[in-house]
């Protein structure tokens, strides 16, 4: 599905944080947010998953709006994983994937249907979490939580996926396996992504195209190579960086701050 | 029931129905009543719009633009049970003697001389209630997610919660206007029936609703049983203070918190 914003504002309560912004997101794109703290990353991922109210312009899929969608229809279509999840929850791997089933049940429906179930396993074999689907969240490492929660993602069956950078506590192996199954998502059923991610290098190895933001504008959207300019991230970034080559692709190093 | 809701609703293990103001709400209301010596039939519909109206208050207080507040319904259920508890302590104070005992048995909580009358009216609140209350479990369940990942669940924030609390008042209220503001077991209940099957709220609730009734039915036969009836609050808060100590040491050592 496409996901377009037109002249989009959001924030919280009297305060807009991302201003004015145009957006376009083809269908089975995987975009990649990237930004300073507090340049209105988190926030703007909020504001598509409408957590935090629309204050100006307005959010198309498929070219409809989605002004007057209720939460329920909208959580049929979009999903949106925090960035701070509970890895504390007194319940199962399996219980915690299967509510990802509610946004398709009615309010007296009390079981999940086979239908159900077979999402909910297959959620979990992606997420290699097969295993696992009986142990207590509080009983798993980070690196497994995180996928716990990406499977209650997947068994939601949305088109349009948000994350907030679902690799924060996860070590280096952790992140690339991560951002592999990511893409394998992606690829596989044609979902349209859009994440933050706090790491720029990879950021630019997974994702088609990187939108960067500078308080809450969007300073540059283009294939990573071009996003991610000396230029680019010296505007958004207050950095002087500098290229390595690695068998990977170009990374970016950060050479020296330009604050004072 | 009630308290499990609320529990769930509130995501704070220290919820009971009274928390919201329910006690204060109904309180205050009897005890105007003894106090001015209205007609004694009124009095367990005047508790139950008491109890229903004051929660309502400390709703709008916590709404703000398109959600329910946590932090405000809890901070308001407090300001406004202190605002009431004091009003009424003045009245009771005013009151000569005869009628403070009366007031203090109802604010204790007794099942003196209950019975199917008292039934007639508030089964139909009750019945409902549970029913709908039965049904609340997946937005309990979601809610336990945080609000932010509940709400891309596709769970309301201000619906659920509004639909919730009403449901626990109407449970409460009903409750309290029969046997008044009997202590511990709404926040007792749930825990003891979270430590037995679970945190999933499809059987936490259920559970809940029959081992509430099955308590109090079990401390009315231990109020009765004595040489005289000693009013079944008593024993309630008597039993369940050191039983909710226990619970709580047991959760502890297992590492299971709610948030």
């Amino acid at each position: 599905m496409d996901l377009s914003l037109k002249n989009f504002s959001t924030g919280y309560e009297g305060n807009t944080i991302i201003q004015n912004l145009d957006l376009k997101i083809k269908s089975g794109e995987w975009v990649g947010i990237i930004g300073s703290n507090g340049s209105g990353k988190s926030t703007l991922l909020k504001g598509i998953a409408k957590i935090i109210p629309t204050q100006n312009g307005e959010i198309l899929i498929n070219k409809s709006s989605m002004k007057s969608i209720n939460t329920k229809n909208l959580a049929k279509i979009i999903s949106y994983l925090p960035q701070k999840i509970n890895s504390n929850l007194p319940i199962t791997v399996k219980e915690l994937v299967s509510l990802g089933r509610s946004p398709h049940k009615y309010f007296w429906e009390f079981d999940w249907s086979k239908e159900d179930f077979s999402i909910i396993k297959e959620a979990l074999e992606l997420c290699d979490l097969k295993k696992y689907s009986d142990y207590e969240l509080t009983s798993l490492s980070g690196g497994q939580c995180q996928r716990a929660y990406l499977a209650l993602t997947i068994a939601q069956k949305t088109k349009i996926i948000l994350l907030d950078e679902p690799t924060t506590f996860l070590d280096i192996n952790f992140q690339l396996q991560m951002l592999d199954l990511i893409k394998i998502l992606n690829k596989k059923n044609n979902l349209t992504i859009l994440s933050v991610i706090h790491d720029i290098n990879l950021a630019a190895r997974y994702c088609d195209r990187l939108a960067v933001l500078k308080e809450g504008k969007l300073l540059a959207i283009d294939k990573p190579i071009n996003a991610l300019s000396k230029k680019i991230i010296k505007d958004a970034f207050s950095v002087e960086s500098e290229y390595i080559n690695t068998s990977v692709g170009k990374q970016i190093c950060a050479i020296k701050s330009l604050n004072n | 029931m009630s308290g499990a809701l609320l529990q769930g609703m509130l995501r704070n293990g220290l919820a009971s129905p009274y928390l919201l103001g329910i006690s204060a709400g109904s309180g205050l209301v009897i005890v105007s009543f003894i106090s001015f010596g209205l007609a004694q039939i009124f009095m367990p519909i005047a508790a139950w719009f008491g109890a229903v109206f004051t929660t309502i208050i400390v709703f709008i207080l916590a709404k703000s633009e398109n959600k329910i507040s946590v932090e405000r319904l809890i901070l308001g259920g407090v300001a406004l049970s202190s605002l009431f508890g004091a009003i009424q302590a003045t009245l009771i104070l005013q009151v000569e003697d005869g009628r403070i005992q009366a007031a203090l048995t109802w604010l204790i909580g007794s099942l003196n001389a209950r019975g199917w009358s008292e039934i007639k009216i508030t089964w139909i609140p009750i019945l409902l209630a549970l029913l709908v209350g039965l049904f609340l479990s997946k937005q309990l369940n979601l809610l336990a997610l945080g609000e932010e990942l509940s709400t891309s669940l596709g769970n309301s924030l201000l619906r659920s919660r509004c639909l919730i609390g009403l449901v626990a008042t109407l449970l409460a209220a009903s409750a309290v206007s029969i046997g008044g503001l009997i202590g511990f077991i709404g926040l007792v209940v749930p825990h003891f029936s979270r430590l037995l099957i679970g945190n999933d709220y499809k059987y936490v609730l259920p559970f809940s609703a029959l081992t509430g009734g099955l308590t109090l039915s079990a401390a009315d036969l231990i109020a009765r049983s004595g040489s005289i009836e000693i009013p079944v609050g008593i024993v309630t808060s008597l039993l369940g203070a050191p039983i909710f100590i226990i619970i709580l040491y047991k959760r502890s050592s297992k590492k299971i918190g709610m948030n």
